[in-house]
């Protein structure tokens, strides 16, 4: 049975169910993409609602990074629309996209840091660019957001100092430099030790309170989303297949929410990439 | 004709189609990518600092190879030239062959090539690795337009960079022909310097010679950010992409040298 059929059966799960568009900071609508000819999305329709956090949840390669990038404007769909604001940002002007993302902050999947920069150096970056602010003001700004990563004292060290965890704690400092009024986070959960983890999300949560920014988390890492985002949508094979709030997805008897929630390796999801049978494979040299 | 053969013929044909029209396109992408960095460089410019920096980079630790190249090809002219002239009794004369040799054509071009392997490369393995590790990406995301921040700079420092490394390729060159020539072979130290002094012309000579040395700068910066941009996102990409900085650059500096010493020197009897 197809997975999204299987989702389908379920009220409180329904992949076409969407939140309130008119409360929308970003508005996916039955998107299309294809790296040449290779299907990424498949007619994804997704209601981001302003101030709140969303997670994107799926396997590795379903499409979620590509999701992002649709949104920040790096790449275009092949059939549908992106509204950010209500502005549809595949038709957006370079000027006028460039002043939309200035108010986008991104943590990337690698933390992209600028390998020739000390971290002070990265955080200021986008302070410096968009901003006439005095220097003694960049100082402090850069300070604070290092130490609500727990970083500042490592102002002064490169990139190549950095294990992969702080590098990634970093590039939130960075993404989170000019309070943007959007944060697109990609994995931010990935490499960091439990108590990184647990601050990291916290911190996404109280920055979208505080700050009143709209968050989107692509991420694997089920416990420590359920904890702090809104709203969840599952990507599988370029589809939505079910979403929900967090109590709906714990409560949730959808196979594929359950098999991606409890890490089954059986289920809708298949762990193996399409392949002829296993014993064909290793018989062939004795045939 | 077999229909075997024909369709061999077809397929070889639709081969040099593709390349043909693969090439086309490729040179319209270098110009709308020139395009790209001109309209940039005034934004660019804001931020001379950047630019300053990378004629450090390509520039200034360009300066061994390219003055110990220089004075060791200066002191090999001087050698070759004086078994030479001395042939017809003209050896005061090596002062100026040195000279003229070094300023019309071996500075721009052994300079050109020397800094396509050296600077070129580097700047296409730096601007590779910044796409492969998403740092492009980033600055994009930042609103920040990497054909100004990171393209521009680095093109502008190879344009500005050539013209200084040919001018001091040149005057090592000639210093290691006065060394070979006056200090060693003991040729009269009036004669050298004052044969030099007569017969190179500002114009045409240093005048070609410095027009030479920019368009190749310009050439060979062009190639190697426009390989470091273009590179894929891999170790393999980056590699060889760099390769390809090297090879394509090296080869329009002589192609460009040719055209341009044709057009420079039509009318002094050739």
């Amino acid at each position: 049975m197809p997975v999204a059929a299987t989702a389908d059966k379920h009220a409180t799960l329904s992949p076409t169910r969407r939140l309130d568009p008119a409360a929308a900071a970003i508005e996916l609508n039955d998107v299309w993409f294809a790296y040449d000819r290779r299907q990424v999305l498949r007619g994804i329709t997704m209601t981001v609602p302003r101030g709140k956090i969303v997670a994107i949840m799926g396997g590795s390669g379903c499409g979620k990074t590509t999701i992002l990038r649709l949104i920040g404007g790096q790449l275009r769909p092949k059939k549908g629309k992106v509204l950010v604001g209500g502005q549809s940002v595949p038709d957006l002007e370079p000027d006028a996209l460039y002043a939309l993302r200035r108010k986008f902050g991104m943590l990337f999947q690698f933390g992209a840091l600028f390998t020739d920069m000390t971290v002070f150096e990265n955080i200021a970056f986008p302070m410096r660019e968009h901003t006439e602010l005095p220097e003694s003001m960049i100082r402090d700004l850069v300070l604070m957001k290092l130490d609500a990563v727990g970083l500042r004292g490592a102002a002064q060290l490169m990139p190549s100092e950095l294990s992969g965890g702080m590098g990634r704690r970093v590039a939130l400092a960075r993404a989170i430099a000019l309070d943007p009024m959007l944060v697109m986070y990609d994995e931010p959960f990935a490499g960091l030790d439990p108590i990184s983890l647990a601050v990291v999300g916290q911190l996404i949560r109280r920055l979208n309170d505080a700050l009143g920014i709209t968050s989107i988390v692509v991420t694997h890492d089920v416990y420590e989303s359920l904890k702090i985002v809104d709203y969840l949508y599952f990507v599988s094979e370029g589809k939505i297949v079910a979403s929900g709030t967090p109590d709906e997805v714990r409560a949730s008897s959808d196979p594929f929410v359950r098999q991606f929630v409890d890490g089954q390796p059986d289920g809708p999801v298949r762990f193996h990439y399409p392949a002829p049978p296993y014993h064909k494979a290793l018989l062939a040299d004795v045939e | 004709m077999s229909s075997n053969t024909i369709s061999d013929l077809a397929l070889a044909l639709r081969r040099l189609g593709g390349t043909v029209t693969g090439g086309v396109a490729r040179l319209g992408y270098m110009a709308r990518f020139l395009g790209a960095i001109l309209w940039q460089t005034p934004m660019a410019f804001r931020r001379l600092h950047l630019t300053v920096r990378e004629i450090y980079f390509s520039g200034v630790l360009s300066l061994v190879i390219i003055l110990m190249s220089g004075l060791f090809v200066g002191m090999v002219l001087a050698l070759q030239g004086y078994e030479v002239l001395q042939r017809y009794g003209a050896q005061e004369q090596l002062g100026l062959v040195v000279a003229l040799s070094l300023v019309r054509e071996l500075a721009p071009v052994i300079g050109g090539l020397l800094f396509a392997s050296r600077a070129g490369s580097a700047i296409t393995a730096e601007i590779g690795l910044m796409k492969a590790t998403e740092q492009l990406s980033a600055m994009e995301m930042m609103a920040v337009d990497p054909i100004a921040r990171v393209v521009a700079p680095r093109f502008w420092a190879g344009v500005v960079s050539m013209p200084l490394l040919a001018a001091l390729f040149s005057a090592f060159g000639i210093f290691g022909g006065y060394l070979i020539g006056v200090r060693m072979i003991e040729i009269d130290a009036g004669a050298f310097w004052g044969q030099m002094q007569a017969g190179v012309k500002v114009w045409p000579d240093i005048t070609n010679g410095v027009i030479k040395s920019i368009v190749f700068g310009a050439a060979v910066s062009l190639i190697a950010v426009l390989e470091g941009y273009d590179a894929k996102p891999t170790a393999e990409g980056v590699s060889s992409a760099t390769t390809r900085t090297v090879v394509i650059s090296s080869l329009a500096i002589l192609a460009l040298d040719f055209v341009l010493t044709a057009f420079m020197f039509r009318g002094v009897g050739i």
